[in-house]
């Protein structure tokens, strides 16, 4: 099948800055697709590029099989959720959902059916009257997704949709959302800086940076197998180490790593045969065991700090071989007895699948 | 500190009294006594031999003859005319101007707004007199006409209405520009976006989304221009010549030719009346733009 869009060889320039520094990307139709970057990563002007608010300087974004270059925003087949809502303050609920709809010079019994039926959807029905600035928070995202929604675009571009709401509201906003991409077979693309969000949301990350884009995948991909030390960083919590490739056994690598202390085993990746990784173990994959005489495989150390998160603690250990770790460990049991605290000495083990072995 | 304390607490009563009393006092001094000065003269009876010549009545006579004469109902409707045209074509070229200057470069918005404003650094009375040097019959506009050799005999703009109209555009375009940049202004660039990603074209966002956006900043110019323009008697009397009827020349002429005090007050008086239907709108225009947000 042929993707919804297709962004090919596109870069965009600001004066010296390169916004978007070559880009190509495939998004399939009914996918749910974050954006996901720091700030300054290109995120955004890559959402505007697809809006038609930007044009590239150098290649081409095809939607739906038809050649965007040249095409206006009014004539694109998508539609904008804007980060600010842009919602038109002088006009009611109501007139600003029906904008898009009047614009396409429908009958108005057309407009008023739509525009109630989509009220509707977003639980705002009973609002229509109302003027942006008579709304809260959350309802006003809601007007906004409505006023975005309500032209059944091909594809809906989202910036950073959830930024203005607290943090509770967000959370049910994330689920309700892809509720909503499910039900009308949208496709979203979305922009967030969240990696929470763009992990609970997405069908499919990518990763950007510096105008890039560095990784493409399902978000437990790109959490498992990052392709590099910047996404490892950027997605999650990870223990990130340099090391060296010394031979292959059993479909294993061998690779040497002091701070691990000395030769470990990982599994092997396409295109990595030798020379300096970089290695990256997730916290939650390390096991933490008292150093005691039932205990005596892996590495020793003693825990430096805990950091209570209610439902998950944070143990940072300093390893006798010099290096630090972050261990995480789910607090199932309530205040356990035998919890293991600041100053004790311990011993962290692994499996040899955790480690991820990334070109340095 | 309590030292302090105990002066401040003594001194405030006292320094926010004299804050408030003085734009009060400033009205009273300035504009409420000479209204009642002027008001208790229109009343009055019109005596060419005492000084000055009027005699204090409630007679009312300038009042009758305000509303018997013609002359002063065409002057006033004259007057409205001229001043909604002339407020009109401040407005046709006051938004553009508007816009461009609030869509430029945040660095540039700056300069271009004081070259607005530069003019006023000249006496109105001088830039009114090089108008009429541009507009008279051997002019600079004519002989540039003459000149470029597409028109032979140009005619002359001086002395007709529309040198008038050019006249008060041209003296009142910071009023119209500046409150149409400030609405202009402070509006949000991706309302524009909105309305382009909704579908609408440019010419479509503007009159669905800018204009009625910048409505109050519209109201608000134009009655800036309006009000002034009704009174306005140096313009008409030296662009307009002698065959325009404008009620600040009429009472120009009831003061200084006729002498005629309490007339040339009935007429200063009913200008005031027939402005305050504007002036309301404009308050309310404003208290309810303050309301919006």
């Amino acid at each position: 099948m042929p993707a919804l869009i297709r962004i090919e060889g596109v870069i965009r320039r600001f004066g010296d800055i390169v916004a978007v520094a070559g880009v190509d990307l495939d998004i399939q139709a009914g996918e749910l697709f974050a954006l996901l970057g720091g700030s300054g990563c290109g995120k955004t002007t890559l959402l505007r590029l697809l809006a038609g608010f930007e044009a590239p300087d150098e290649g081409r974004i095809v939607i739906d099989g038809v050649d965007m270059t040249g095409v206006p925003p009014y004539a694109r087949p998508v539609n904008m959720m804007f980060q600010s809502y842009a919602l038109f303050p002088h006009m009611s609920v109501a007139r600003n959902v029906a904008y898009g709809l009047e614009r396409e010079r429908l009958p108005r019994a057309e407009i008023e059916a739509r525009v109630a039926q989509v009220l509707d959807l977003v639980e705002l029905g009973a609002h229509a009257g109302r003027k942006p600035h008579q709304l809260s928070g959350g309802q006003r995202q809601r007007v906004a997704l409505a006023r975005a929604i309500v032209k059944r675009p091909k594809v809906l571009l989202l910036d950073e949709p959830l930024a203005a709401l607290d943090r509770k509201l967000r959370e049910r906003t994330q689920l309700e959302l892809v509720e909503l991409q499910r039900r009308l077979g949208i496709t979203f693309v979305m922009v967030t800086h969240d990696q929470d969000e763009a992990m609970t949301m997405a069908t499919r990350i990518a990763v950007m940076d510096r105008g890039r884009i560095v990784q493409v995948g399902a978000p437990a991909e790109i959490y498992e197998q990052p392709v590099n030390r910047f996404v490892a960083d950027f997605i999650g919590l990870a223990n990130i180490f340099e090391g060296d490739i010394v031979g292959r056994s059993d479909g294993l690598l061998r690779i040497r790593c002091g701070p691990l202390g000395g030769e470990i085993a990982a599994p092997a990746v396409a295109g990595l045969a030798g020379g300096a990784v970089s290695l990256a173990i997730r916290p939650e994959k390390l096991s933490l065991r008292r150093d005691d005489a039932a205990n005596t495989g892996g590495l020793a150390g003693h825990v430096r700090d805990v950091v209570y998160l209610g439902d998950e603690s944070i143990f940072h250990v300093a390893l006798q071989t010099g290096a630090t770790v972050q261990v995480t460990r789910m607090n199932a049991q309530r205040r356990a007895s035998a919890a293991i605290t600041r100053g004790d000495a311990v011993r962290v083990t692994w499996a040899d699948d955790a480690v991820v072995v990334m070109p340095q | 500190m309590s030292a302090t304390a105990r002066t401040v607490a003594r001194g405030a009563p006292w320094g926010r009294a004299a804050t408030i009393l003085v734009p009060y006092l400033w009205l009273l001094l300035f504009f409420a006594a000479p209204f009642a000065i002027v008001a208790a003269i229109s009343l009055g009876d019109y005596t060419p031999d005492t000084v000055p010549p009027v005699t204090l009545t409630w007679s009312g006579k300038a009042y009758a003859l305000l509303v018997g004469d013609a002359l002063y109902a065409a002057a006033y409707l004259n007057s409205l005319r001229i001043a909604a045209i002339a407020t009109i074509v401040t407005l046709l070229i006051g938004y553009p101007m508007a816009y461009t200057i609030a869509r430029a470069p945040a660095g540039w918005r700056g300069p271009l707004l004081m070259a607005v404003i530069l003019p006023f650094w000249t006496s109105f009375l001088i830039r009114i007199y090089a108008w009429m040097g541009i507009l008279s019959e051997n002019g600079l506009l004519n002989q540039v006409l003459r000149g470029s050799g597409l028109v032979d005999d140009p005619g002359t703009l001086l002395g007709t209405e529309w040198a008038i109209y050019l006249g008060i555009a041209y003296a009142y375009l910071p009023f119209m520009v500046l409150p149409l940049y400030a609405s202009l202004e402070k509006m949000d660039a991706a309302l524009l976006e909105a309305a382009a990603d909704l579908g609408a074209r440019p010419w479509t966002a503007f009159r669905t989304v800018t204009l009625p956006l910048s409505l109050p900043g519209i109201v608000g110019g134009c009655l800036l221009v309006f009000i002034p323009a009704v009174g306005e008697f140096v313009i008409p009397d030296l662009l307009g010549g002698t065959g325009t009827l404008m009620i600040g020349k009429v009472l120009w002429d009831e003061f200084f030719s006729n002498g005629d005090w309490p007339m040339a007050s009935a007429v200063a008086m009913a200008m005031l009346v027939v402005l305050v239907a504007p002036i309301v709108l404009f308050q309310r225009a404003r208290a309810r733009d303050l309301a919006g947000r």
